[in-house]
C-alpha cells in the first residue's frame, strides 16, 4: 500500500482494456447476427423470391410475366451474384435501410418503429417495477432466511416460474376481463379520446398486460435476487462485521447489499435486451399491437424484411445490453482485474 | 443408482412431488390408447359440447373429445420435449467438455461462442428462427437447438476445468493414456449428474418453447400438442366465450409437467444441504 495511486491508475489502464476487449467482441457479434440474417434469407433452398414473395405468388408471375420477376428481384436488391448481394445488403443495413414490407407496401423502418413505441410504453414500466417488487422481496426473504416471506414466496414463485407466459394472460384475461368485467378484453385505447383522458384510457389497457409482465419477472427477479444475498452472507467477512458488533441493518446495508446488488444489475441489464420483443405471448394475448405482434403477423404472412428488421433489432438489443451489463459490472466491481 | 434415487426418494419432499408428477405424465403418454376414449383426430358429432359423462371435458369447436387431445396431447409435447433437450444437451455438453480438457485457443474459441450464444437465446428469435426455417416439429428442434445450448455448455466446461486438475487425470495423462479414453472413462461419469440435472432442466425449457410456438401456431398442426390445443381454445373462441373445460386443462398440463422437471432437478439437494450443515 506505499503507492495506492498508482496501483489505482493501472487498475483504471487494465479495465479500460477489459473494456474495449468487450466492445470488440460485441461488434464482432453483431457483425455475425447480421450475416446470419443474410445467410437465413438468401441461402434457404430455393430462389429466395419464393421465400418473399410466397409459392403462389411466384410462380403465378414466374409464368404470366418474367420480366415483372426480374424487376421485383432487382427491388429486393436480389440481382446479381451472392457475394454483390452480401455487400450490397451491408450498406443497406448501415444506412437504415431496412427494405419494403412485402405485405403492407410501406418501408419496414416505419412499421417497426412505429410498433416499437407501443412495445416499450408497456415493457419500460414492466422491467423497472418488476426489479424494485423482486429486488424488496429477494432482500427480505434472504435476509430473514426461512422467515414467513421467504417460505410463502419461495414455493410460489416456483410453481408461478413453471407457467408460461401466455398461460399467466390467459387466466388473467378470463379472470379479470370476462368475469369481473374489470378491465377491456383487448387493444391498447378506445377511439376518440384525447390529452389526458386518452393517457388515462391507454393506461387502463395496459393494466392487465402490465401486471401480467410483472408477475412473471418479479418471480425470476425474486428468485435471483434471494439466492445473491444468502451468498454474501454466508461469506466470512460478514461474519467477522457481525461478530465486531455492527449493527445488523449496517452489515445489510454495507455489506451485504452492497455485494449482492453487483450481480442484480447484471441481471437487469440483460433483462433490457428482452425489452424490444420479450412480450411477444402477453402482447399476442391481449391484441397489444406492438412488436411481438408485428413479429407474429409477419411470420404467418412470410413478411421476410419485417422479419429480418425484427431479428436484427432483437439481437442487436440483445448484444448492447450485454455489453453495458459486462461494462457496468467491470466498472462497479474493483475485483476484476483480468481479463 | 437405483437405491441412490430410492433414498432421495424418501428423504426430498421436492424431490418426491417432481417424480410423482413426471411419472403422472410420462405414463398418460405411454398408455394413451388405453386412457382416452375416442380418437383425438375423430369428429364426434355436436361441436362446444359442454364436460359430460361421455365427454369428460367437453368437445371442441370441431366436435373433437378435448379429453382424448389432452392424452395424446401429452405425447407430443414431451416428444418434441426430450428430442429437444437431448439435442441440446449433447450438443451443449460436448462442446462444454471438449472446451475445458483441451484449453488453450479452442477454449478461447469456444468461450466467444458461447458467450455470442448466451446473448441470443431467447423465445422472440427462436419464434423469428422457427419463422425462417419453416414450421413444423423437425424446425422447432432445430430452431430450440441453436438457441439453448449455451447454458449447458458453459456448466460443463467449469466442471470439466476443475475436474481435468485432479491428480489421477494427470497422472493418467503422464502415463500417456488416450484423450478419448481419458474423457469417456473418467470425465464423463463425474460430470454425469450434471449433465442429467442440465438434461431435465432443458426438456422444460424445451417444453415451454414448444408451447409458446405452437400457441402463436408455429408447430405442426397435423401433430396436436398441449401448446396446440390452447392455441386453438384461443382463436376459436375458447377463451372469449369462457369454456374453462378447454382452455384450462392443457394449462394445467403443461404447468405441472414443467414442474415436474423443475423438481427433479432439486435430486441431491437436501444431501448437500447435510453436509452443510
Amino acid at each position: 500500500m506505499l503507492f495506492p495511486f498508482r496501483g489505482f491508475e493501472r487498475d483504471l489502464s487494465m479495465k479500460r482494456k477489459i473494456i474495449l476487449n468487450r466492445l470488440l467482441i460485441s461488434l464482432g457479434t453483431i457483425f455475425l447476427i447480421v450475416t446470419i440474417s443474410f445467410i437465413l434469407v438468401n441461402l434457404m433452398p430455393g430462389d429466395p423470391l419464393v421465400n418473399i414473395m410466397g409459392d403462389d405468388q411466384y410462380y403465378r408471375v414466374k409464368y404470366s410475366d418474367p420480366e415483372l420477376l426480374e424487376e421485383i428481384a432487382k427491388k429486393y436488391g436480389l440481382d446479381g451474384s451472392l457475394g454483390e448481394r452480401y455487400v450490397k445488403y451491408l450498406g443497406n443495413i448501415l444506412r437504415l435501410d431496412f427494405g419494403f414490407s412485402f405485405t403492407r407496401n410501406r418501408s419496414v423502418l416505419d412499421i417497426v418503429l412505429y410498433r416499437l413505441r407501443w412495445t416499450l410504453v408497456l415493457a419500460v414500466p414492466a422491467t423497472i417495477l418488476s426489479a424494485l417488487f423482486g429486488a424488496l422481496l429477494g432482500i427480505r426473504a434472504g435476509w430473514y432466511q426461512n422467515g414467513l416471506l421467504d417460505r410463502i414466496m419461495t414455493p410460489l414463485t416456483l410453481v408461478l416460474n413453471t407457467i408460461p407466459t401466455n398461460c399467466t394472460a390467459i387466466l388473467f384475461l378470463t379472470l379479470f376481463s370476462y368475469k369481473l368485467r374489470l378491465f377491456p378484453i383487448s387493444g391498447m385505447a378506445s377511439g376518440g379520446l384525447t390529452g389526458g383522458a386518452y393517457i388515462r384510457d391507454v393506461m387502463w389497457h395496459m393494466c392487465l398486460p402490465l401486471s401480467v409482465m410483472v408477475l412473471s419477472r418479479t418471480c425470476s427477479n425474486f428468485i435471483h435476487m434471494k439466492s445473491y444475498v444468502i451468498q454474501v452472507k454466508g461469506e466470512e467477512y460478514i461474519l467477522t462485521a457481525v461478530a465486531k458488533g455492527v449493527p445488523k441493518t449496517k452489515v445489510l446495508f454495507r455489506h451485504v447489499l452492497k455485494n449482492a446488488l453487483l450481480p442484480y444489475v447484471t441481471i437487469l441489464c440483460m433483462q433490457f435486451g428482452h425489452i424490444v420483443s420479450g412480450s411477444v405471448m402477453i402482447e399476442v394475448v391481449f391484441s397489444w399491437v406492438g412488436m411481438g405482434n408485428v413479429m407474429n403477423t409477419a411470420i404467418s404472412a412470410s413478411d421476410f424484411p419485417i422479419m429480418q428488421m425484427c431479428f436484427l433489432l432483437t439481437a442487436v438489443c440483445m448484444v448492447v445490453s450485454s455489453i453495458l451489463a459486462d461494462v457496468l459490472y467491470v466498472l462497479l466491481d474493483p475485483r476484476i482485474k483480468e481479463v | 443408482m437405483i437405491k441412490n434415487i430410492w433414498k432421495e426418494f424418501r428423504k426430498n419432499r421436492a424431490f418426491r412431488l417432481g417424480v410423482i408428477l413426471l411419472l403422472f405424465f410420462i405414463s398418460m403418454a405411454v398408455l394413451a390408447p388405453v386412457i382416452a376414449p375416442y380418437d383425438p383426430e375423430a369428429l364426434l358429432g355436436m361441436p362446444n359440447q359442454r364436460p359430460s359423462a361421455a365427454h369428460w371435458l367437453g368437445t371442441n369447436d370441431i366436435g373433437q373429445d378435448i379429453f382424448s387431445e389432452l392424452v395424446y396431447g401429452s405425447r407430443i409435447s414431451l416428444k418434441v420435449g426430450i428430442v429437444a433437450a437431448l439435442a441440446v444437451t449433447t450438443l451443449g455438453s460436448t462442446i462444454g467438455m471438449v472446451a475445458g480438457y483441451y484449453k488453450g485457443v479452442v477454449d478461447k474459441v469456444f468461450t466467444v461462442l458461447t458467450n455470442v450464444a448466451m446473448t441470443i437465446p431467447s423465445l422472440p428469435l427462436t419464434i423469428l428462427l422457427v419463422g425462417f426455417l419453416k414450421t413444423g416439429m423437425l424446425g422447432m428442434v432445430v430452431a430450440i437447438c441453436i438457441t439453448a445450448w449455451a447454458g449447458t455448455a458453459r456448466v460443463v466446461r467449469a466442471k470439466v476445468l476443475q475436474i481435468r486438475e485432479l491428480p489421477y487425470i494427470q497422472i493418467e495423462k503422464l502415463m500417456g493414456v488416450s484423450d478419448f479414453k481419458v474423457l469417456f472413462k473418467h470425465i464423463v461419469p463425474n460430470i454425469a449428474d450434471i449433465v442429467m440435472t442440465r438434461c431435465a432442466l432443458s426438456v422444460g425449457g424445451a417444453m415451454m418453447t414448444e408451447t409458446s410456438l405452437s400457441f402463436l401456431g408455429l408447430g405442426s398442426f397435423t401433430q396436436k400438442s398441449w401448446g396446440n390445443i390452447l392455441h386453438f381454445a384461443f382463436y376459436r373462441n375458447g377463451v372469449i366465450n369462457n369454456m374453462w373445460w378447454w382452455y384450462l386443462p392443457p394449462i394445467l398440463c403443461i404447468s405441472g409437467c414443467m414442474l415436474g422437471f423443475v423438481l427433479v432437478t432439486h435430486y441431491g439437494r437436501s444431501r448437500s444441504q447435510l453436509i452443510k450443515g
